[in-house]
């Protein structure tokens, strides 16, 4: 994803910052009390976003967890029914989302970075490998650009007849 | 692992001073990388203008004007020898979405000066201590980008021009680039360029080299439909038959006019001139996100339709309109357009060398409509 959410953050906080903040008038003492407020926030939300759904698959285990500790215990017949529809909720790997987002972002590039070489190493040979080289490229980038109009659809620039959840919840979307 | 795909042309020489000047600017940004505060484009601009014309030359009434894409523009009045003179200050921006050559766009105005409408180049350093960055000083030229009360857009895209201004406007617009395509600058002095050879694929070799070598040096992360136009623009190349000095960036919102009069007062923007095949100017000019419908007729550059302006370019400049290289040039400026959009911008915004760096992120959106755009063209767009 070009540019990372994260990259979206910093670049918002610099101009609040850098460029927006600094005219506000002196006199305008509550609005620039809530800008500092807006900075502060940024910082937060830049820190934890990354983390945020391994945050919640942490969370996850160890509640459910708590639940059997506290189910074998001996509760009500009602309460126990309530807590089993609780724990009947989609329930992630324990290693879910344990690797950071930078390091899977990396990896990423990494491996865009290798496909791209391969394509122009078998391009190169021409006749039937370039051709199967190019057909492979270009399911690729029939996804990619899938995935990027349902990304910026936000903004007006593109259009996109699925959202972003369905177009990465379509099949072939993680195969 | 498969070797990195090395250019396949070689770069002009000036554009590879460029190249290497741009990563020593990421390597340590100037001062004013960022933002240049009025006082020291003031003091700069003084300091200039005294060094060029003695010390009683003074600057006044200096006002930044809208636009700040590869150059920030100020108009100012320059007072020597007891004359008043107006004039626009452009200065480079460190960290602009797209590699422009400030000599180059100076040498290509003064070679079609009184050939075609421009802002005259006055003075031109590229001495950081003035302004931290090159700069010009052109003519003031009188004129509208858009007509009035039409909302402006960035750069001036998307204007579109209500009758008669139209019909007036429209053989100008059409004649311009004819002569641009037609004049000989072989006599120009144009030192900043180097003369590719007609009848070869100098001229689209040397242009792609540098536009894969700005994607190599500026790309985030690759991109399949990238790839894919890269391979087709070079499989496809052709023989460039005319050799042209091009505008690159020729169409609506780049040119003034006297709305009163209906007259073109003068072609601006001539950052990315080169000497190219002019299917590349003519294939941009007809971009589709240039044009505006009007009673269900497509008007190139928001002025008139396809045919009439294919017509009228080729009575004027002589030269032959070829649909294959025109088709051609349409996935070139693709390509190059999203070298700017996914590479260039967001790599300098990453780097804090721009104050754009919200809008040229949020922008990289038009460079996934364009991916888009480029799929469709090469092969359906859907597999």
């Amino acid at each position: 994803m070009i540019p990372s959410v994260d990259r979206h953050l910093e670049a918002i906080r610099e101009r609040l910052a850098e460029t927006i903040f600094p005219m506000l008038p002196p006199e305008a003492e509550f609005a620039r009390e809530q800008a500092s407020f807006v900075l502060m926030a940024l910082d937060l939300v830049r820190a934890a976003h990354p983390h945020a759904y391994r945050y919640e698959v942490v969370e996850r285990h160890e509640y459910a967890a708590a639940v059997g500790d506290l189910l074998a215990l001996g509760v009500s017949p009602g309460a126990e029914a309530e807590a089993r529809d609780a724990l009947a909720a989609p329930e992630p790997r324990a290693d879910e989302a344990s690797i950071p987002l930078a390091a899977l972002i990396e990896g990423n590039r990494a491996l865009k970075t290798v496909v791209t070489r391969l394509f122009e190493a078998l391009c190169a040979e021409g006749g039937e490998t370039a051709d199967s080289a190019r057909e492979v490229l270009r399911r690729l980038a029939v996804r990619q650009v899938a995935r990027e109009r349902a990304l910026f659809a936000s903004t007006g620039y593109t259009r996109s007849e699925t959202s972003l959840a369905e177009t990465l919840a379509q099949p072939g979307a993680a195969s | 692992m498969a070797e990195p795909c090395v250019a396949r042309g070689r770069v002009e020489g000036a554009l590879l001073e460029l190249l290497a000047e741009r990563r020593r600017l990421r390597d340590a940004p100037p001062p004013h990388a960022r933002f240049r505060a009025p006082e020291v484009v003031r003091a700069g601009l003084r300091r200039w203008m005294s060094d060029e014309h003695g010390p009683h030359a003074r600057v006044s009434d200096l006002r930044r004007l809208s636009g700040a894409g590869t150059n920030e523009l100020y108009s100012f009045t320059l007072h020597r020898d007891g004359a008043q003179e107006s004039h626009v200050l452009r200065v480079k921006v460190p960290g602009s979405g797209v590699v422009t050559h400030l000599g180059r766009e100076v040498q290509a105005m003064r070679a079609v000066d009184g050939l075609i409408p421009v802002p005259r180049p006055r003075w031109l350093t590229h001495d950081p201590r003035y302004l931290g960055a090159p700069a010009v000083v052109t003519d003031f030229s009188p004129g509208v980008q858009a007509p009035r009360g039409q909302e402006t857009r960035a750069s001036g895209m998307g204007t579109t021009y209500p009758e008669p201004l139209r019909s007036r406007l429209a053989p100008q617009f059409v004649s311009y680039e004819a002569l641009l395509h037609a004049f000989d600058w072989s006599r120009a002095g144009l030192d900043q360029f180097e003369p590719p050879r007609a009848g070869t694929t100098d001229a689209v070799d040397w242009r792609l080299a540098f536009w894969d070598r700005v994607w190599d040096e500026d790309r985030l992360e690759e991109h399949p439909s990238m790839a894919l136009a890269r391979d087709w623009l070079w499989e496809h190349r052709p023989v460039v038959d005319v050799a042209s000095l091009l505008h690159g960036d020729y169409r609506n919102g780049n040119f003034l006019f006297d709305e009163e009069r209906g007259v073109v007062t003068a072609v601006i923007d001539w950052e990315m001139t080169w000497i190219g095949d002019r299917h590349a100017d003519l294939a941009y000019t007809m971009f589709k996100s240039f044009a505006h419908v009007r009673d269900g007729v497509t008007l190139v550059a928001g002025l008139l339709d396809a045919e009439r302006f294919v017509a009228a370019y080729e009575e004027v400049s002589g030269l032959p309109v070829d649909p294959e290289r025109l088709h051609y040039y349409f996935v070139f400026n693709m390509y190059w357009s999203n070298v700017s959009l996914l590479a260039t911008g967001l790599r300098n915004a990453a780097a804090g060398m721009t104050q754009l760096d919200v809008m040229y992120q949020a922008m990289a959106g038009k460079g996934a409509m364009s991916c888009a755009a480029l799929n469709k063209v090469l092969f359906g767009g859907a597999r």
